[in-house]
């Protein structure tokens, strides 16, 4: 009797499940703001030795997508992404390098030789409630004399919500 | 309608209240949870992730509304005690190894709170969320032993 007991508490669980992954997919699809199957094609970095535009404050200051798009579409910016590795093979911003924050210490001597001082960097992290990109915007500057850094205030979230509105980009000829 | 309250009828609801809350959270910004969820850098396939992201705030609005109707209450129960110790062993694992990243669970801008604040960090992080899911585990093996207990006992006595 109590197998049969069991038994219903599991079907149960398997109904509750299948309901929420079969609303799940359907709410997805028909959602603007659904989640994609898959990652976007990734594209190789963009200009690394580029100049800042335009005189940018020594303190990191936080800057939106739009205002990070507009540079990199100026090629002016760096894109740094500093969550772990494995968050930035599955999925970043087109154009951004991996600096993972946890492994700093040991990346910035390639990093330094890479891109001088006076690259503009934007660094980002997870969202807007990951600390990591204004922690190490700040050691950029202030420890490795970076002149010209800036942290996306909503991070890669940020990006992947610009996606949905964004209009199809071309593909990348490169 | 008599509704009978007590501590259990008071946790079933905090419980079904917080699900809810949490699943309107994710399905506010599905792509944030996405990223939430890909930061954790669980060892599971990325489809599989994604799949996890478009479910998951469904199965938990639906254990929600089914808490706060008293319908189904063991298997709801049940398949919480599942998702919780998934999140257990999601949180532990970014707390111990150090991840920098939010819990991703509820939206505290809803209440009106911001995000800036060291408080609302740490709360938002995955060690509090560690902490806050074995509490929420503790809560449901409170209610679900007792009524798997009933259960069997009902059916004995029939």
């Amino acid at each position: 009797m109590i197998d049969k007991e069991i038994r219903q508490i599991v079907w149960r669980c398997a109904a509750i499940v299948a309901a929420g992954i079969c609303i799940g997919i359907a709410f997805n699809s028909a959602s603007p703001l659904g989640v994609r199957w898959s990652n976007r094609a990734e594209r190789p970095p963009a200009n690394t030795k580029t100049k800042r535009p335009a005189a940018t404050p020594a303190e990191p200051q936080a800057i939106t997508w739009e205002e990070a798009q507009q540079l990199m579409e100026a090629a002016a910016a760096v894109l740094v992404d500093v969550r772990p590795r494995t968050a930035f093979h599955l999925g970043h911003i087109p154009g951004a390098v991996s600096l993972p924050a946890k492994d700093l210490m040991e990346l910035m001597p390639d990093f330094v030789a890479k891109y001088d001082r006076d690259t503009l960097l934007v660094v980002y992290c997870g969202d807007q409630n990951c600390a990591s990109s204004e922690q190490t915007a700040k050691v950029l500057a202030e420890d490795y004399d970076y002149r010209n850094v800036m942290y996306l205030k909503g991070g890669f979230a940020e990006w992947q919500a610009a996606q949905h509105d964004a209009p199809a980009e071309p593909e990348d000829t490169q | 309608m008599k509704i009978k309250f007590n501590i259990k009828t008071a946790v079933r609801w905090l419980l079904g209240v917080l699900f809810i809350w949490a699943a309107i959270s994710k399905l506010a910004n599905p792509t944030q949870f996405l990223a939430s969820t890909l930061a954790y850098e669980m060892p599971l396939p990325d489809v599989l992730t994604r799949l996890a992201a478009m479910a998951v705030p469904w199965v938990e609005l639906l254990c929600g509304l089914i808490l706060l109707a008293n319908v189904w209450t063991e298997s709801a129960l049940a398949l919480s005690l599942v998702m919780f110790v998934a999140f257990i062993y999601a949180t532990g694992q970014a707390w111990f190894r150090g991840l920098d990243i939010s819990c991703g669970c509820f939206d505290l801008h809803m209440l009106g709170i911001g995000s800036g604040s060291p408080i609302v960090r740490f709360i938002e992080s995955a060690r509090f969320a560690f902490f806050r899911n074995i509490a929420l585990t503790a809560a449901v093996v409170y209610l679900l032993i007792p009524a798997l207990r009933r259960k069997s006992g009902a059916r004995s006595a029939d």
